[in-house]
């Protein structure tokens, strides 16, 4: 990875001893690999329940009822 | 500056458009005779709302996470597919990075609308004009001073179901709503800013399903001597000549396509899937059901305890298989069950042409719990499937909402024409993946790394 892809950010002391403690027996090797885990770990369960909030609030219950009929005309829902 | 247009022709089959019909196709005969053209192999399902995404994402099913127009949401109920259920990056995403522009206009699953970099009229799946159907939304004024809004996004729309319609009206509709999506698509192709322009004509495949039987002699249901006899071709030679018009307002420098998602086959009938596999023991519904009439399956009727296999699926069958019951014995009895489904004769008796997939064999990630373990096509596409109960038997003609004269088909077509297109005339199939690098290189862009397709060699 070039210097480039990589940014510092600063956390409180106490939070990364804290972290320090928590890293023993995981296998990660140093404390910005774990923070990247734990990071990322947090925004993919974000954006998962995002899309999921995206996904039911797409249509209003009417509007799905008339899409849903549409497509049955069509034949294309089971 | 490059530009890219992109002209989809929902269900547009190569046998037509590239051969029975061509003559009649001017302008689409000038395309492929100043650059190429290919026969486009589609999605496994042939699914409008899957395979235009995989053309415009680079990837397939399993990726884009779509199996059907339903899934089963968190809380166990079956929801309509829309545009938040997409897990992929789709092309307008990838040029944004790159500081270029998209139109995308009726482009299947794209509901509702989503901020781009660029200008977006959703698809057929949209409710009506007053949902969120544009990006942005002053756009929609535009569409509100047409005069047939209700049936702008899909001539299906407000009327009594699709299959419920006269022909006549369903073809004078089709034109009507096709006139003002083409009317929308001029007046954004000559007067806003774009690299990338994509279109998608939907008319063409409602007219397909109602229309096959009118003009193929070898179906079964042919109607003999029908007055709608040259309807489809005419329909066809109308969409060609708007292409001409389109042509016309490009500038030199835009490369143009012109695809569809996936081909049209004429439909013999339906093998009702959930029967078959009730007659042979992998289906147990409740107590109590009452098959005497004719019933849409759904989930909530079957008996978990000792089901080991249920069907769906409308063009192709999806089985899923019961995991939790099967245990270790799950890929014998998917054998066994592959075996059995490719046996499966027609009405009279004879052998079906079917293909069975399993879904690892054809799927990158097959862990979507709405990835189906079967993927069937009965007779090549040429036999749907029919998920309804109450049926007599395991072969029908209608569904519970009508019939169809015509099935997808796993081929679409695909032309493309411009000054950096080398070569000419018929090339070897493409997969529907490869059309997402062949327009990022034409705009010049970088291809993302998870990509897994390479452009279409015309280069």
């Amino acid at each position: 990875m070039s210097n480039k892809e990589i940014t510092t950010v600063s956390i409180p002391t106490q939070l990364a001893e804290k972290l320090k403690k928590r890293i023993e027996g995981t296998g990660f090797t140093s404390l910005s690999g774990y923070v990247v885990y734990i990071l990322r770990q947090v925004i993919s369960s974000v954006e998962m329940d995002e899309r999921k909030k995206n996904e039911k609030e797409a249509f209003s219950e009417e509007d799905e009822k008339r899409v849903k009929e549409r497509l049955r005309s069509l034949g294309y829902l089971d | 500056m490059k530009k890219v247009f992109l002209f989809g022709i929902d269900g547009a089959p190569p046998e037509l458009v590239f051969g029975k019909w061509l003559e009649h196709l001017p302008n689409i005969r000038k395309l492929m005779e100043s650059g190429a053209y290919a026969r486009l192999n589609s999605t496994i399902p042939p699914s409008t709302i899957v395979a235009w995404n995989s053309m415009i994402s680079g990837k397939d099913t399993s990726e884009i996470g779509v199996f059907s127009y339903t899934y089963v949401d968190d809380e166990g109920r079956s929801r309509l597919v829309n545009s938040h259920n997409i897990k992929c990056r789709l092309i307008w995403d990838i040029l944004k990075e790159h500081g270029k522009e998209s139109i995308a206009l009726y482009v299947p699953l794209s509901y509702p609308a989503k901020p781009i970099k660029g200008l977006m009229v959703t698809d057929f799946l949209t409710p009506d004009v007053d949902s969120n159907c544009t990006y942005p939304e002053s756009l929609k004024e535009k569409i509100k001073t047409m005069k047939n809004t209700d049936i702008f996004f899909d001539v299906a729309v407000g009327l009594a179901g699709h299959k419920g319609l006269e022909i006549d009206v369903l073809i004078e509709k089709t034109y009507e709503m096709t006139e003002m999506q083409i009317e929308l698509l001029k007046d954004v192709l000559a007067n806003e800013k774009w690299d990338f322009l994509m279109a998608v004509m939907i008319g063409t495949d409602r007219l397909q399903h109602m229309l096959w039987n009118h003009f193929d002699e070898t179906h079964r249901r042919f109607v003999n001597n029908s007055q709608h006899k040259n309807a489809l071709r005419d329909y066809y030679v109308y969409l060609d000549k708007k292409l001409g018009e389109l042509l016309e307002l490009l500038d030199k420098d835009t490369t143009v396509i012109v695809a569809s998602d996936h081909g049209m086959i004429k439909q013999e009938g339906k093998i009702n899937i959930n029967n078959w596999l009730i007659k042979e023991g992998y289906l147990f519904l409740k107590e109590g059901i009452d098959l005497s009439e004719k019933k849409r399956f759904s989930r909530e009727l079957i008996d978990v305890e000792k089901t080991v296999a249920y069907g769906g699926g409308a063009y192709n069958a999806r089985v899923y298989l019961n995991k939790k019951k099967l245990g270790k014995d799950y890929k014998k009895i998917r054998e066994e069950m592959i075996k059995k489904l490719r046996n499966i004769p027609d009405d009279k008796g004879n052998n079906l042409d079917t293909s069975v997939y399993k879904a690892e064999e054809i799927y990158k990630d097959s862990s979507n719990p709405e990835c189906p373990d079967l993927t069937v096509y009965f007779d090549d596409l040429r036999w749907a499937s029919n998920p309804d109960l109450g049926q007599h038997g395991i072969y029908s003609w209608y569904t519970a909402v009508g019939a169809d004269s015509a099935g997808h088909s796993r081929q679409g077509c695909f032309v493309i024409s411009g000054k950096g297109i080398k070569s000419k005339g018929k090339i070897g199939d493409i997969d529907i993946r490869q059309v997402l690098p062949t327009i990022l290189k034409l705009l010049e862009v970088k291809c993302p790394s998870d990509i897994d397709v390479n452009p279409v060699e015309v280069f």
